[in-house]
């Protein structure tokens, strides 16, 4: 027994490598891809330079805070996607899908056009994190009963489609002639022409909430057995709900914040780790982070590669990967939960 | 702020509902009352005594060539100063949403549109309304047809002709000093919106001396350009759009740091857009304004 867990230790210490390689070729890549033909060398270059050469402000100024915001989002996704479906024991539970990015996006675009984050710019990830908040109660409110699949997506949905109509609404009526443009922002996600101003902003939020996340990884084991059996392996249960709650909040809030609802990569990168590190939440947290972060920076240079004209939106791409994964899931689980 | 906030978004709500009302009771009427009469097609040979615009450029050609007791409605931009040039003479008129409903109840004897018209242009087509599509005007000649066009409409073609002779002796009035060197001008708009080929300001920028770096790349009307393109490009001088009073995600791009960072130094042209939106006789004086900062720029 104890030989088979070295054994294990060995394969997830081999896996996370493999991960953070692939994290530090997708940062490079993004660095790389852009309108403007700069290389990677002339890029990494430039960013140690202090002269305001053009190459030296793209590379700082626009590919920089882009390459740091898919990583940080990303591995946000990741390890959320993972811990919320580790506590709820549930496929399905990931922040895009049961409203907890829609209600974040509501949250931050209320700061935006009530004028809140002109006066404070802190407001707007505060706003994120309020709505994330609200949707991530429902979220446990709802499966904390012991309630089926089915009542935790229609809840999601039902979730989801209001925050997303009332922010449609509240920029419907803001006295704003770009509705339409940032109404496809905020349901979709992306991160083009950010800027470090929103690392600043949201990057302390994202590696909090994420640090607290990490540190449910082994009672999440134990909960994998059950609460009853968990309480008596002496877990406590309500300690790791509120560090996820708290943790997801910060972190899907903030990411929100400043890149719109990117959905799907929570929901995926889980599914397609878990089997390698033996089902264990304990081991999947991190490696959902370090896979979360993969598959974003990834996506992310995806989208500048494929865009002609207007840039395609990440969630659109996302979207596009996870939906088909998506319903592969729910025909596999169909035999199981309905 | 955040109650101000809060209160116009409640009047917004609480006025929605008297307006839906109204609009639902006019189409049972109105449906009733057009099938029992037909529409009759209307005398074109008689001037035409109340006349609706719904688009922002035949708002401003209409004002500016028709007694204003003809005028029974102009469209909701016309308003807003920072599209109409004649916001405040367009404020003594009642406005329309460009709704075929609204439209009917007014029961006008001409409707002025663009071909950018909404789908109740159609529709008030085929209930037998006399309506004049004006084209937008994509070069400086299109403006003086545009002008004859709309006074052949309303029947002044002499107050057209008038305006259109001394629009165009305007624009050929205009000389510069040293055509050898044409700096280029980047438009960058909220959302990083730029102008290109086949744009009216394009035409205007080029006239005042300058290149537009829009167009040099290929761009069309109202395109992306991406930020990094705007900055390795390095134009002379930045045109930024008018800044939006309200909060929008849209106005964060003109302020990137790397524009902030790049461009302390580089002249930005602060031209009104409701000078060049439309094509009207004030793109005159977005003319004018453009060769004022070429020179200065020269110096």
């Amino acid at each position: 027994m104890n030989r088979l867990f070295q054994l294990a230790d060995a394969r997830f210490t081999v896996l996370l490598l493999c991960l953070s390689l692939a994290v530090v070729i997708g940062f490079l890549a993004s660095l790389s891809v852009g309108p403007v033909g700069i290389g990677t060398l002339a890029v990494l270059s430039s960013l140690f330079s202090d002269s305001s050469d053009v190459a030296v402000i793209i590379a700082q100024e626009i590919r920089l805070p882009r390459a740091l915001l898919g990583a940080a989002i990303g591995a946000t996704l990741g390890i959320s996607g993972a811990a919320m479906q580790g506590y709820v024991r549930n496929p399905l539970a990931e922040p895009g899908l049961i409203g907890v990015s829609a209600s974040a996006a509501l949250g931050a675009v209320l700061t935006i056009y009530f004028g809140l984050s002109t006066l404070y710019i802190w407001t707007l990830p505060l706003g994120g994190m309020v709505g994330a908040a609200i949707g991530v109660a429902i979220m446990v409110v709802i499966a904390g009963r012991g309630s089926s699949t089915l009542t935790l997506i229609l809840a999601g949905v039902a979730v989801s489609t209001l925050a997303g109509a009332l922010t449609s609404l509240a920029l419907n009526l803001a006295p704003n002639p770009f509705a339409a443009v940032e109404i496809i922002f905020w349901l979709l996600g992306s991160l083009a022409n950010r800027s470090m101003e929103h690392v600043w902003l949201a990057g302390p939020f994202m590696l909090i909430g994420i640090a607290l996340v990490l540190t449910v990884g082994k009672p999440l084991d134990a909960l994998s057995l059950g609460e009853d059996t968990a309480s008596t392996l002496g877990v406590n249960v309500r300690g790791v709900r509120m560090r996820i709650i708290v943790g997801v909040t910060m972190a899907v809030g903030a990411a929100t914040a400043v890149a719109g609802a990117i959905g799907f990569v929570g929901l995926v990168v889980p599914h397609l780790l878990r089997p390698l590190v033996g089902h264990r939440p304990s081991l999947l947290l991190p490696t959902s982070a370090l896979g979360g972060a993969v598959l974003l920076l990834f996506s992310d240079v995806a989208v500048r590669l494929l865009s002609f004209g207007p840039e395609l939106k990440l969630g659109v791409f996302t979207a596009l990967v996870g939906s088909p994964f998506f319903l592969w899931l729910v025909l596999k689980l169909r035999h199981q939960y309905l | 702020m955040f109650i101000q906030s809060t209160q116009r978004f409640l009047k917004i709500c609480s006025s929605f509902k008297p307006k839906l009302l109204f609009a639902v009771i006019a189409t049972a009427a109105l449906s009733v009352a057009m099938t029992e009469i037909g529409m009759s097609d209307q005398q074109h040979t008689e001037k035409p005594k109340k006349i609706v615009s719904t688009h922002l450029c035949t708002d401003q050609l209409l004002l500016l060539l028709s007694d204003y007791d003809r005028i029974a409605s102009l469209s909701f931009f016309s308003h807003n100063p920072s599209m109409s040039a004649m916001s405040d003479t367009a404020k003594n008129f009642p406005v329309n949403h460009g709704f075929a409903e609204e439209i009917v109840a007014l029961d006008p004897d001409l409707i002025l549109t663009s071909t950018f018209g909404h789908l109740s242009i159609l529709l008030l087509k085929k209930l037998g309304y006399r309506v004049s599509i004006i084209p937008v005007a994509s070069n400086l000649s299109d403006i003086a047809t545009n002008i004859r066009l709309v006074a052949e409409a309303i029947g002044e073609e002499e107050r057209g002709e008038a305006i259109a002779v001394s629009l165009t002796s305007r624009i050929d009035a205009v000389s510069l000093p040293d055509v050898t060197m044409r700096p280029l001008l980047a438009i960058y708009n909220q959302n990083g919106f730029t102008f290109g080929q086949e744009a009216l300001i394009t035409q205007l920028i080029e006239t005042a001396g300058f290149r537009n770096l829009g167009a040099e790349l290929g761009l069309g009307i109202a395109q992306h350009l991406p930020l990094e393109l705007l900055l390795v490009h390095q134009p002379d001088a930045l045109m930024l759009g008018d800044r939006n009073t309200s909060a929008a995600l849209a106005n964060e791009l003109p302020n990137h740091p790397s524009l902030r960072r790049r461009y302390t130094d580089i002249p930005r042209i602060d031209m009104q857009s409701h000078l060049w939106i439309c094509g009207t006789p004030f793109v005159a004086d977005a003319l004018d304004y453009l060769v004022e900062q070429r020179i200065r720029l020269s110096q």
